[in-house]
């Protein structure tokens, strides 16, 4: 085993890293918004990347910029379907089951959609960003390169919303306290919608990624779904930072794991990280809340 | 200016107000008191639309706005301060105080302007204007509470239990403060309170609930003297 080969599994493990970050950052948004789960993230992340790579980029022809603007729109609008249709109705029933077992079945829906609309076939989108950079004997592809800006590009940009716009700032009120913001005048239903389409185009952020390391497929986000809401409980659930950091521990674990685990074993990692957390430290990394 | 006629309110099946009517006039403070589970805060809840009420109407300024929604009831100028505070404990001060103020467009100096006055209400405050809410002590985070109220300006305050956990000191110090709002202001308030004394002392009126109706109710300086009310709610 030799320093190259360390750096790139370092390399790689950080880009997956920062995908589990986003992916629980986006468990985290709806989490503090609506106190629900949403269980059809990850198949938001495979409508995002169906609806750019099928439809806009090899269906429609459009160029790829014009294509990832597109797909956010059409996107955060379906989150705002969602919002009035599943996290508004359900948030506020007796059982929280209710809404949780709306957005798996949301899940399904999605996922037997995309099947009927785009065909049972994964592809793949040639060009989209393919290729390698090599420094010395270390090869990076470009992919995990672009997944680490972006995704740096996203949590940044994220924090500078909530921090310093009304908007972002009436979203984290209404995450600590739906009485009191609509008491401030918020408009709390509202709000809900526009956090739940901010996630929806995160989730197409991610689907976007992570064509070039799964191609198209209906069942790509299925093993990313799970180890984003496993970043989020190692992090410290409800609590950003602590999503980004559990999503960057699992990814470097996981691929540093095949150094010395058969690669078979690599998903088996995360989840035995997430059980170990459940047990000895439920609060996650970062939380501070029971 | 605010006028309840026989409202009913129910937690499921259970009934919490039984034909409550009130009125509060402009420029006046009204104070309502009862004892724990008299229905005072409910009330409060229906007036600003977070508990639906079954039967009677809420008139705010001559439109009922017993159907509304919360926040466009705020909007419409009633600003509640919610019992037990209930500031955002992960903000700073400031931050608090300008989402007291998200109803309201104001420029950067304005906004400056309307802080720098609410410091001067509790001048305590500025100092603690970059540190988290929740780090507050109760009694500067019930001031915090009353300034975020105020920063939308008002035209109608109501305070819950705004004693509520609060050195006697502090109490003071907050009751004066409702006095001088609403002579420099000609703001009229209503405040809640299980503290029968200092809410008769402040009042110029009064309405005395117990198990979701109201009891009595005339003017203060009246009840503060009454027999009933000084067995019941004064230790007498």
């Amino acid at each position: 085993m030799n320093a190259a080969v360390l750096v790139q599994l370092l390399v790689s493990g950080l880009a997956m890293g920062f995908i589990y970050a986003l992916v629980g950052i986006e468990y985290t948004l709806v989490w503090n918004s609506t106190g629900l789960l949403n269980f059809s993230h990850d198949k938001l992340i495979m409508l995002g990347a169906y609806l750019f790579g099928g439809t806009f980029v090899l269906g429609m022809g459009f160029s790829n910029p014009l294509a990832i603007v597109l797909a956010f729109v059409i996107m955060g609008l379906i989150g705002v379907l969602i919002a009035n249709g599943i996290f508004n109705p359900l948030r506020t029933m007796q059982s929280m089951i209710f809404a949780v077992m709306g957005t798996m079945i949301l899940g399904r829906i999605i996922k037997e959609a995309c099947r009927l609309i785009w065909g049972p076939a994964p592809f793949a989108i040639s060009g989209w960003l393919s290729g390698n950079i090599r420094i010395g004997k270390i090869s990076i592809s470009n992919a995990n390169i672009i997944i680490c800006l972006v995704s740096l590009l996203v949590v940044i940009g994220l924090q500078l919303f909530l921090n310093f716009t009304k908007t972002g700032k009436a979203m984290r009120c209404v995450a600590q306290n739906k009485k009191a913001a609509a008491l401030m005048g918020i408009n709390v239903t509202q709000n809900i919608c526009i956090t739940t389409a901010v996630s929806a185009i995160i989730c197409s952020i991610i689907g976007i990624l992570i064509i070039p390391l799964f191609n198209v497929s209906t069942t790509m986000s299925n093993s990313i779904g799970l180890k984003g809401f496993s970043a989020g409980v190692i992090g410290g659930f409800g609590y950003l930072p602590g999503a980004i950091i559990g999503g960057i521990i699992i990814g470097i674990v996981e691929n540093l794991a095949v150094m010395v685990l058969p690669a078979v074993y690599k998903d088996v990692v995360s989840f035995v990280l997430l059980i170990l957390f459940l047990l000895v430290k439920p609060t996650g990394l970062l939380g501070k809340r029971a | 200016m605010l006028k309840i006629k026989g409202i009913d309110a129910y937690y499921g099946n259970v009934q919490a107000l039984k034909n409550i009517s009130l009125e509060v006039g402009p420029q006046e403070i009204v104070s309502i008191i009862g004892s724990n589970g008299a229905g005072k805060t409910t009330l409060m809840n229906c007036i600003m639309g977070i508990l639906p009420v079954r039967k009677g109407e809420i008139l705010y300024k001559d439109r009922d706005i017993s159907s509304m929604k919360t926040h466009l009831i705020m909007r419409s100028g009633i600003v509640q301060i919610p019992e037990g505070r209930e500031i955002f404990p992960n903000m700073t001060v400031l931050d608090n105080m300008e989402m007291g103020s998200y109803s309201v467009k104001r420029s950067k100096s304005e906004m400056k302007a309307k802080i720098g006055e609410m410091y001067d209400l509790f001048p305590r405050l500025r100092e603690r204007k970059s540190q988290k809410a929740g780090s507050l002590s109760g009694g500067e985070q019930q001031m915090l509470a009353i300034v975020r109220g105020l920063m939308s300006d008002p035209e109608l305050l109501m305070c819950d239990e705004p004693s509520l956990g609060l050195a006697p000191v502090i109490v003071d110090e907050v009751f004066d403060t409702f006095v001088r709002i609403n002579k420099e202001k000609k703001m009229p308030i209503i405040v809640v309170e299980q503290n029968a004394y200092i809410a008769l002392s402040i009042s110029s009126r009064c309405y005395v609930m117990e198990n979701g109706s109201i009891r009595i109710s005339g003017s203060s300086d009246e009840l503060i003297v009454s027999d009933a009310i000084i067995k019941a709610y004064l230790g007498g």
